[in-house]
C-alpha cells in the first residue's frame, strides 16, 4: 500500500507558494505541494525546517506571508472566512500541549459519547475516560489525543512528531493506530523523524531544507535512490543513529 | 542597525492586507460613529429633562468649580500621603498573610486557621463598616489617647485591603504549575532559591494585572476616610458644598481623583497587554 501513486485523486490540501517568516527569519520559502484524498504524505526535514510552522499554517494557527493553502474548495488563507468552520475540516495532533488540564470526555451528548466511547475502545483506553489527562501517559495521551482529532470526521489529519515523547513500544503502537487509520482512507499529513515509519506509512515524501521543498517523491525515489547528494547525506546521517 | 528588509509580495497578500486594512478601518468608523450617536443622545436626552438648567448650574457652575479646586487639591495630598502609607501595609500585611496560608506545617496550624478566618471576615464586611469600626471603635477603647483621624483611617484600609492582596497572592503562587518546582528542585535548587528565583517570579507575573487593578480600586477608596472626618479631597469638597449649597465641588473631587488614576489605568492595560503577546507568542488563535 504505502508508496502508492494517488496524485489522481481528488486534491484535499493545496498549498501554493507559501511563505512563512518570524522577523526576518523566512521559514518557509514559497512552498507548493499538494495532498490528495486518501494519501498519507510525511513531511520530512532537519529540526528546525519549519516542519511543524508548515503545519500550524495549514491549522490556521499561523498566519501565512504570502502564498495560499486550499482545502477542497476553499481557499483558507482568506481573510473574510469562517476561520473556525475551517479549522474542524481539520483534526490536528501535535508534538506537545494536546490536553487542556480537563476530563477526557467531555462530549455531553449520548451520540458523540457513544462514538467517543467507541473510539477508546479501539484503543484500549475505555477504562480511563472519566480520567483527567494529568495522569495518563505519555503514550496513553497521544492515542487520546488522536481519537479526539477523530471525532470531527476531518477530511485530512496532520500530524506532527506524535511519538517524539513515547518509549520504542508506545511508538510502536500509536503508530500501528496511524497504519490503521491510512487503510481506512484516512488522509494524512504528517512530521516525523521516524524514518522507518514514513519509509512504510507514506505514500509520498516531502523533505524541506532552508525554506524550500528539497525533495517530493515516493519513498523510493527520495529515501531509497536519491540522486541529490545533501539528500543523500540526511538519509545517511538517519541511517547511522 | 540592520536596516528594514522590504520582502516582494505577491497581489493575493496584497488582496488580502487590504481587505484586512478595510476590514480593519470598518471596525473603527463603527466604533466612532456608534459612540458619537450615543453622546448625542446623552445630550439629547440631558438638554430636553425639564430639570437640566437647575442640574447644570448645581453641578457644572464654572464659579464654583474655580472656588473648590485649590480646597480639593490640597486635600488630595492628605489622600495621596495616605495611599502611600497604606501600599507599603498592604504589602507587608498582606504577604505574611498569604505565606502563612501557604504554609504545611503542623506547627502553624493555629496561624493559618486566623489568617484564613482574617481574610474570609475582612473581605466580607463592607469598606466604610471596617473604617467606622477602626475609626471609632480604637479611640473607644481609650488605650492611645487621641488619634489623628487620617491615621485610624489609613489602618481601616491597610486592613480591609491585605484581605483582598493576600488572596491574589496565594492564587498567584499556588497556580505556578507544580512541574515547576519539581524542576527546579531537580536543578538541585533548595526550597527557598525555589521560591525566591522560580515560583515568586513567575506568580507575580500572573497576578500583576490583578494587583494593579486592587491598587487603583484602593486610590479611590482612600476618599472614604472622609467619612472620619479627615479633611481630605473629599471632605473639603464636602466643606465647600455646605458653605454655598452647590454641588460642583462633588465634581471638582471626582475630576481630581480620576486624573490620580488614569495614569495607572494606562500603565495597567499597557503591561497586561504586553504580557498576553508574550504569553502568547506565535499564536492567534
Ligand atoms: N513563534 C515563533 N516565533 C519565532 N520563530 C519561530 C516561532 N516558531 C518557530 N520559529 C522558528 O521557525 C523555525 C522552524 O521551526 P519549526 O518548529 O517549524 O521546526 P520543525 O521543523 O518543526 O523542527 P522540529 O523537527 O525540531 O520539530 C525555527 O527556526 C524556529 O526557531
Ligand atoms: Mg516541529
Amino acid at each position: 500500500m504505502a508508496g502508492t501513486d494517488l496524485t489522481n485523486n481528488k486534491k484535499v490540501l493545496r498549498i501554493d507558494n507559501v511563505v512563512k517568516r518570524f522577523g526576518d527569519n523566512t521559514v518557509l520559502d514559497h512552498i507548493s505541494f499538494d495532498v490528495h484524498q486518501h494519501e498519507t504524505v510525511a513531511l520530512l526535514g532537519a529540526s528546525g525546517s519549519g516542519k511543524s510552522t508548515l503545519m500550524k499554517c495549514v491549522n490556521l494557527l499561523e498566519q501565512v506571508n504570502d502564498g495560499q493553502i486550499w482545502l477542497g474548495d476553499t481557499d483558507i488563507t482568506d481573510p473574510s472566512i469562517n476561520m473556525d468552520k475551517q479549522r474542524s475540516r481539520i483534526g490536528v495532533v501535535f508534538q506537545q500541549f494536546n490536553l487542556a488540564a480537563r476530563k477526557v470526555h467531555k462530549w455531553p451528548r449520548e451520540k458523540a459519547e457513544e462514538k467517543a466511547m467507541g473510539l477508546l475502545r479501539r484503543i484500549g483506553m475505555d477504562q480511563k475516560a472519566k480520567e483527567y489527562p494529568d495522569r495518563l501517559s505519555g503514550g496513553q495521551q497521544q492515542r487520546v489525543a488522536i481519537c479526539r482529532a477523530l471525532m470531527m470526521e476531518p477530511e485530512l489529519l496532520l500530524l506532527d512528531e506524535i511519538t517524539s515523547a513515547l518509549d520504542p513500544l508506545l511508538v510502536g503502537e500509536v503508530l500501528e493506530m496511524v497504519g490503521e487509520l491510512k487503510a481506512q482512507g484516512a488522509t494524512i499529513l504528517m512530521a516525523t523523524h521516524e524514518m522507518g515509519f514514513a519509509h512504510d506509512a507514506a505514500d509520498r515524501i516531502v523533505l524541506l531544507r532552508r525554506g524550500k521543498i528539497a525533495e517530493n517523491g515516493s519513498p523510493y525515489d527520495v529515501m531509497d535512490h536519491p540522486t541529490d547528494p545533501e539528500t543523500q547525506e540526511f538519509f545517511a546521517a538517519y541511517n547511522r543513529v | 542597525m540592520a536596516e528594514k528588509i522590504v520582502y516582494e509580495v505577491s497581489d493575493i497578500e496584497r488582496g488580502r492586507e487590504e481587505y484586512r486594512r478595510k476590514e480593519n478601518f470598518r471596525s473603527h468608523l463603527t466604533s466612532v460613529v456608534s459612540s458619537l450617536l450615543f453622546v448625542a443622545l446623552v445630550v439629547v436626552v440631558l438638554k430636553n429633562s425639564p430639570g437640566w438648567p437647575r442640574v447644570k448650574e448645581s453641578f457644572f457652575s464654572p464659579e464654583y468649580f474655580v472656588l473648590a479646586w485649590p480646597e480639593v487639591v490640597s486635600g488630595l495630598f492628605l489622600n495621596i500621603r495616605v495611599l502611600c502609607v497604606a501600599v507599603i501595609g498592604v504589602a507587608i500585611l498582606g504577604t505574611s498573610l498569604a505565606l502563612i496560608r501557604m504554609t504545611t506545617s503542623a506547627v502553624m496550624f493555629p496561624l493559618r486557621v486566623v489568617a484564613r478566618f482574617y481574610t474570609t471576615i475582612m473581605r466580607g464586611i463592607p469598606m466604610v463598616v471596617v473604617l467606622y469600626l477602626i475609626g471609632f471603635g480604637i479611640p473607644g477603647l481609650g488605650l492611645f489617647g487621641r488619634m489623628d483621624k487620617a491615621v485610624l483611617g489609613t489602618i481601616a484600609v491597610i486592613m480591609s485591603y491585605s484581605a483582598y492582596i493576600a488572596e491574589v497572592l496565594r492564587a498567584g503562587f499556588q497556580d505556578v504549575h507544580p512541574s515547576q518546582r519539581a524542576s527546579a528542585r531537580s536543578l538541585g535548587l533548595t526550597q527557598t532559591q525555589t521560591m525566591r528565583l522560580v515560583i515568586i517570579p513567575q506568580g507575580l507575573r500572573k497576578i500583576a494585572p490583578a494587583l494593579m487593578n486592587d491598587f487603583i480600586s484602593m486610590q479611590k477608596d482612600v476618599g472614604l476616610i472622609s467619612t472620619l472626618g479627615a479633611v481630605d479631597a473629599v471632605r473639603a469638597a464636602q466643606i465647600v458644598v455646605a458653605k454655598t449649597y452647590n454641588f460642583t465641588p462633588y465634581i471638582v473631587a471626582s475630576i481630581v481623583f480620576i486624573l490620580m488614576s488614569v495614569p495607572f489605568i494606562l500603565l495597567n492595560d499597557w503591561y497586561s497587554e504586553r504580557l498576553r503577546k508574550r504569553e502568547q507568542t506565535g499564536g492567534m488563535v
